[in-house]
């Protein structure tokens, strides 16, 4: 892990509280502990690199308002099961919660919790989806959704006016971010 | 043109139901040809650009990131279905559920859009002919009723439909999907070039070929008169284009209709029925309730055409009574039944390993196409009739990618290329059969009270037979182009998800075995045409609009110069 990637636990909580500018407006879905849990995890996925991280581009506060808004009730409860199940996994293996882990900390344990679960699904098909895996797909959807996430770690390009089935990838091409 | 009397009160030369794809199109015809017109829609208003309201929006300037809602999957609980329909930047171009409802004996999903412009705003604007093989395979084989119409009587009207459309293409002279009047096609990418030498190469049969779609790439002077321009491959194309680039009514057919000063359109206007006149044998107008007010009101004209889709047209017929037509207007009993659909769902993904160093630019609204060739150069494995075609297309992997891990690595993986994916997936060709049918219920009506539509119908053993070689076909193909991790699919087909129904007020060659003659026109009420899906014979494995186009203005131009003859 990165002298970077270490630092970030205090930056991540700080920005936990913040409206950041242009952030859509505060939700009370999530509890405080929750709150902490969602803007780790999130961070996590994507840290502060040379492009902005999750807590930059306001992902946690746009997951808090998908998953109060866009998410079936049952969907809700096993998220917030999912989280708790998380926290518990921490406490057990570092006897501390998983929002006051070290970023390393943190990013050991999901890595382990998510190759478990693919273990799983290999041995079970008919295991039921990893929460892991269903909340990192959702930080990935928020954080590529958003005006920082496209326009600085992507590309967006509102009106590209042509197609070319064989455009060069040259060391500065980004990948692009979805539009539809 | 003054047929009636225009002076008294709301009457017309002629009535059109329905502002979508073949209801623009009449209203274009005849007004064009000087008939005073009456477009009825049953929806809101919705004009061309300024109501387009999240045309030009990004991700982030929708209140959730563009994700459907719980309570919009509660309203619109068929019209997610799709899987893509119910969204925050289209969502509204689809009806409410809770507000349409529908009786389903068996499962069909029923995609509509109530608004001017209809689902010409939202369709896929793949753009095919049907092939004289087509048109001959009913009588061939035995199989439903006879077509009344042969290739050569509706090629001309294809090549007029065409060229007023726009529609992109390459000129590739196969005779199961004949050519076109095309503008300059859209390009195939690297791993589209790789997939289509060698499929070409392996079977002699096989052609992989640029998706024919209704998107101008050399708009014409009529389209840039019309307002129309060059697609901008921004691939957003179901909010509305504000360029109109592509054919809508909105784009396209109703400001040609408009322009003629001929065209009246009353939206919020639900036909409840033809009025007809038994003694004469003819329709005298129809009968339409306010969708607002619910107040009745009576419209009058020489000639009506039903462009209302396929099921509600099929319902104002069986609405539309009389002494002489106590069931309907139907002698021959095959109103509401052959119902089809294509069926879809099903084909196979892989993994390309080669063209690293390339990427697409632009988003391309149009993909690749694999014409039919089962049961033409190659007999369908297992025995069904007819056959498919495969839409799809190769594109780089990007952030959407399963990647394991977290932190800096992973996101260094997050934000880079993956490797090229390639998918292909079928659409297939659905016999029509007696039993797939649609009734109006006696029991529940809808809240301006007409009776509620009823479903009975499914895809049978012909469909699920072909599906085997849908799958296997596409996995070959995926892996003579050199794909790797090819994964198969073939979920349980619906009936309805293809968005094409089709067939419930078949054209034939008498009153005893269809309900249209071969103008399009009901049998015993010549003046009464429909013009929408409802009289397809038989659905073809190709996307239907552009039929429907052909056909409408076939019709429209009969219809008026029958008026001229006084034969009508």
């Amino acid at each position: 892990m990165t002298g970077v990637g270490l630092l970030l636990p205090e930056a991540v909580l700080a920005r936990a509280g913040e409206i950041l500018e242009g952030a859509p407006p505060k939700r009370r879905f999530f509890n405080g502990t929750e709150k902490r849990i969602v803007a780790a995890f999130a961070e996590c996925v994507v840290p502060r690199t040379d492009t902005p991280g999750a807590a930059d581009v306001g992902a946690p506060g746009w997951i808090e308002i998908l998953v109060d808004d866009c998410y079936d009730y049952d969907d809700q409860m096993d998220f917030r099961e999912g989280l708790m199940e998380m926290d518990q996994a921490a406490r057990d293996r570092f006897g501390k919660g998983f929002s006051r882990l070290t970023y390393g900390q943190q990013v050991q344990l999901l890595t382990d919790l998510e190759r478990s679960d693919i273990a799983r699904a290999k041995a079970d098909p008919h295991a039921p989806p990893s929460f892991i895996r269903s909340f990192k797909d959702l930080v990935k959807l928020v954080y590529v959704s958003t005006e920082r996430g496209a326009n600085e770690a992507f590309s967006y390009v509102a009106i590209p006016g042509r197609y070319d089935g064989a455009a060069p990838v040259q060391p500065t091409t980004k990948v692009e971010a979805p539009v539809w | 043109m003054y047929f009636n009397n225009i002076n008294e009160p709301n009457t017309y030369d002629a009535i059109v139901v329905g502002s979508g794809i073949s209801g623009g199109w009449a209203a274009k015809e005849l007004c064009e040809k000087g008939m005073k017109t009456l477009v009825l829609e049953r929806g809101r208003d919705f004009q061309h650009v300024t109501d387009y309201k999240t045309a030009y929006l990004a991700p982030w300037e929708f209140p959730h990131l563009k994700r459907s809602t719980r309570q919009m999957r509660r309203e619109q609980s068929v019209q997610m279905r799709t899987g893509y329909t119910v969204s925050e930047a289209h969502g509204y171009l689809f009806v409410k559920d809770t507000e349409h409802p529908y009786i389903e004996h068996k499962r069909f999903d029923w995609m509509r859009g109530y608004q001017k412009g209809g689902r010409s705003i939202t369709w896929g604007k793949q753009s095919y002919r049907l092939s004289p093989m087509d048109f001959e395979a009913n009588a061939k084989e035995g199989i439903g009723t006879p077509w009344p119409v042969s290739y050569d009587d509706i090629a001309p009207w294809y090549s007029y439909a065409e060229r007023f459309a726009g529609i992109s293409g390459s000129k590739e002279g196969l005779p199961q999907l004949p050519d076109g009047d095309f503008q300059p096609p859209m390009a195939l990418n690297a791993v589209e070039l790789e997939a289509k030498k060698a499929i070409e190469t392996k079977w002699k049969g096989r052609k992989l070929i640029i998706g024919r779609a209704a998107h101008l790439t050399e708009p014409t002077e009529e389209q840039i008169n019309l307002g129309r321009g060059q697609c901008q491959y921004r691939n957003l194309c179901m909010r509305g284009c504000p360029f109109g680039a592509y054919f809508s009514s909105q784009a396209a057919t109703l400001p040609a209709a408009a322009r003629t000063g001929n065209m009246t359109l009353r939206p919020h206007s639900i036909v409840h029925s033809i009025i007809l006149d038994d003694d004469k044998g003819r329709a005298k107008g129809v009968r339409v309730i306010d969708e607002n007010t619910g107040q009745a009101i009576e419209f009058f004209a020489r000639v009506i055409f039903l462009c209302a889709s396929a099921l509600p047209s099929t319902a104002i017929l069986m609405r539309s009574t009389s002494k002489r037509n106590p069931n309907g207007m139907d002698e021959s009993g095959a109103l509401g039944h052959y119902l089809m659909d294509h069926h879809l769902g099903v084909g196979a993904n892989g993994v390309f390993e080669g063209h690293l160093d390339k990427t697409t630019f632009g988003r391309r609204p149009n993909g690749i196409y694999i014409p039919r060739y089962r049961n033409l150069h190659e007999p369908g494995t297992g025995g069904y009739l007819r056959g498919f075609g495969y839409q799809g297309g190769a594109s780089r992997q990007g952030w959407s990618r399963n990647i394991e891990g977290f932190g800096v690595e992973f996101k260094k993986q997050f934000t880079s290329f993956g490797a090229w994916e390639m998918g292909m997936g079928g659409f297939g060709e659905c016999l029509p059969y007696y039993e797939n049918k649609v009734e109006l219920s006696k029991t529940r009506t809808d809240r301006w009270g007409l009776p509620l539509l009823e479903f009975d119908a499914e895809f049978k053993d012909n469909e699920k037979k072909m599906r085997i070689d849908m799958m296997n076909d596409a996995a070959e193909m995926l892996e003579a182009a050199g794909m790797k991790d090819i994964s198969t699919h073939n979920s349980e087909p619906v009936i309805g998800l293809g968005i094409h129904e089709m067939g419930t007020a078949r054209m034939g060659t008498s009153s005893k075995n269809s309900v249209l003659n071969k103008w399009n026109q009901v049998w015993g009420t010549p003046n009464v045409f429909c013009t929408d899906g409802a009289f397809m014979t038989s659905a073809g494995c190709q996307n239907p609009s552009l039929t429907y186009m052909a056909f409408t203005a076939r019709a429209a131009n009969y219809a008026v110069e029958e008026l001229k003859k006084g034969n009508l």
